[in-house]
């Protein structure tokens, strides 16, 4: 298992550095800077500019600059003020170092287009907008497909079953930028129960969580309906059944836990995507996330928040794929780790 | 060696009577689906609203209206004005002739876009499992390496990127979709061929002298068509949600070229002076996809030898 992991975390890295040289070098591709406007700097500004962000230097030094940012840890008794240049994801003091030392690790650099902000003052402020949003509308997702999964499959061919596929395939063909209109018209223009756009109030994350869960729902219905079926035409469910179990207790005791492997599986990469921003959602109801800032950000060229943006999601990704494969093990011990 | 494993005429016929019961299997499958109504009236509407944007020019003619004809007198026109079926625009452009435009370009985006991620997705996905683990199994581990590290990139922030660097167009979405929805069928063909390359019928094809090409292309192949045209379907629909979605982050196709997605999207601005020009491009996205999707379970469960129906 310890083996495992380790090797799981070096291939992590390897995946990182990947990423990172392909939106790196395609950023670069694209035509126009951060620094461009309608109506253009005076050259001195730009060169000034490009010099202050070591946009000036070659591509490889520029690209190598900004990963030794972010990847070389640094140990300090500066005590670094809020710099934008020098603005640490990772602060953790040691004391047993002397007075005021501090572990600095993970610097992302400055905002390009908001000059005197750092990539980590943007995902301090957008972040957690995008996690709340995210967790919430897995919750939403789970608590509405898991269920309707179970019953469709235990009333197979059913009406319940119907209905619930029904709502299921609904779900997974109307797409958020028609749900979110329609829930903002019903909800808030017609009934006035909610508002329709911002954030801050539990009453805000009603609807943008409900759209958005609402359509991964309709995805874990499916697979648990499909898992569930399958697991229950196995031959240890029989033997269940055999020994004398009722059925309450076939259902709940076994076949269940195996049934969650597919679900689990797809729960890795959808707690990624939403926890990391979606971009549709958050710009029907004006939330302020990462999501949308990073959609901002790519119209701006806004090269280090793109980066970092890209970077912390695929972070977030390969971790809890990790975590998934490490549930795995619990819920199958069939499955081994070599 | 190779011919010595058929020595007897009656192995010969058990063989030939093997290619016989997939027949039959298929036909069973046909027969499963002919009775699938829903599936049928599934068909039925996805081959109506493809008929219905070819027949776009046709259409347009006969009506004599046009899609990109604006007229600053005939804004906003509620339906069922004049030669104008559905009304027309912001722009005063005739709703009904725009729809069916619009129809062409998504349709032909998502179509074209999964038909190619399809057809690399089956080379590579054949190659990969088929070589799995042998002594070319290398080719398979580069390839699973690739896809890992490219499943890893999130799709949609590349597409947003990519959607940003070269100017939208139909033909470079198409190139973007592809490049990045090829990986899913990939696997799903890669994991069918390892299930199939051991079964009795592929040794045999191997024994009677088959090299690896043949083998893949027409023995596999055919057995991986039914999980293939599923997937196909479901591939479709979805990259016809992604268009729309991209259209609505401003990345995917430009105005005045109609599609689906921007259509939906532009009218949401002027939902109170025609909520009609929101609700006909969202009905034809809602359609299309539930339409493609239902196609594709339905495919499925005819091809599912447990099915008892």
């Amino acid at each position: 298992m310890a083996q495992f992991i380790t090797r799981r975390i070096l291939w992590m890295f390897v995946v990182l550095i990947v990423v990172s040289v392909i939106t790196f070098f395609l950023m670069r591709a694209v035509p126009g800077g951060p620094f461009s406007r309608e109506k253009p700097l005076p050259p001195q500004v730009i060169e000034n500019l490009n010099k202050k962000y070591r946009l000036d230097e070659p591509m490889l030094n520029q690209y190598l600059g900004y990963m030794g940012d972010i990847l070389v840890p640094k140990v300090t008794t500066e005590r670094i003020r809020p710099n934008v240049l020098e603005d640490y994801l990772i602060n953790i003091p040691l004391p047993f170092m002397g007075e005021e030392t501090y572990f600095r690790w993970m610097n992302f650099g400055p905002s390009y287009k908001a000059r005197s902000r750092s990539v980590n003052d943007i995902f301090e402020e957008h972040l957690p907008v995008s996690f709340q949003l995210g967790v919430v509308a897995l919750g939403v997702a789970l608590l509405i497909g898991i269920p309707l999964g179970i019953v469709s499959a235990l009333k197979r061919n059913t009406v319940y079953d119907y209905a619930g596929m029904g709502v299921a395939i609904m779900g997974v063909s109307v797409p958020v930028i028609i749900t979110g209109p329609l829930l903002q018209y019903l909800f808030g223009v017609q009934l006035h129960l909610l508002p329709i756009t911002g954030w801050g109030t539990p009453a805000h994350a009603i609807l943008p969580s409900f759209a958005l869960g609402f359509t991964y729902s309709a995805l874990i219905a499916r697979l648990m309906r499909a898992s569930l079926l399958q697991v229950l035409n196995e031959d240890y469910i029989r033997t269940a059944r055999a020994k004398g179990l009722s059925e309450r207790m076939v259902i709940i005791a076994h076949a269940l836990k195996n049934s969650m492997i597919p679900v689990v599986t797809v729960i890795g990469p959808l707690f990624a995507l939403l926890v990391t921003g979606t971009f549709v959602t958050e710009t029907i109801f004006g939330i302020p996330g990462l999501g949308r800032y990073f959609v901002t950000s790519i119209t701006g060229r806004d090269y280090s928040v793109i980066m970092g943006t890209i970077l912390l999601y695929a972070l977030v990704l390969v971790i809890s794929n990790m975590l998934v494969d490490i549930v795995y093990g619990w819920l199958d011990p069939r499955i081994r780790y070599t | 060696m190779a011919t010595s494993q058929i020595s007897s005429p009656n192995q010969i016929a058990s063989l030939t009577e093997e290619t016989h019961a997939t027949d039959s299997l298929t036909r069973l499958a046909l027969r499963r689906l002919r009775r699938d109504y829903l599936t049928l009236a599934a068909m039925g509407v996805l081959l109506l609203l493809i008929i219905l944007s070819m027949a776009a020019p046709l259409i347009t003619n006969a009506l004599q209206v046009s899609y990109t004809d604006t007229s600053p007198t005939d804004k906003f026109l509620p339906i069922g004005t004049g030669n104008h079926i559905l009304g027309t625009d912001n722009l005063g452009r005739d709703l009904l002739s725009r729809l069916l435009y619009g129809g062409q370009v998504s349709l032909r985006i998502a179509f074209f876009a999964s038909i190619l991620s399809t057809t690399i997705g089956v080379a590579i996905g054949l190659v990969a499992g088929y070589y799995q683990g042998g002594p070319f199994g290398f080719i398979d581990d580069i390839i699973m390496w690739f896809i890992t590290t490219l499943n890893s990139i999130p799709t949609l922030m590349l597409l947003i990127l990519i959607a940003s660097v070269l100017t939208p167009s139909v033909e470079t979405l198409i190139l973007v979709l592809t490049i990045l929805s090829w990986t899913g069928i990939m696997r799903l063909v890669r994991g069918e061929t390892l299930a199939n390359r051991d079964r009795e019928y592929i040794i045999s094809a191997k024994a009677l002298g088959a090299g690896p090409i043949r083998v893949m292309f027409m023995h596999i192949l055919p057995n991986v068509f039914s999980v293939l045209i599923t997937a196909l379907a479901i591939e479709i629909g979805t990259l016809i949600l992604v268009e729309s979605a991209l259209s609505f982050l401003g990345l995917g196709v430009r105005p005045p070229t109609p599609s689906w997605g921007n259509m939906l999207t532009g009218a949401q601005t002027y939902l109170r002076q025609g909520a009609h020009l929101a609700i006909f491009p969202g009905l034809m996205i809602v359609l299309t996809v539930l339409s493609l999707y239902l196609i594709g379970d339905g495919v499925r469960d005819a091809f599912d030898p447990r099915n008892t129906k």
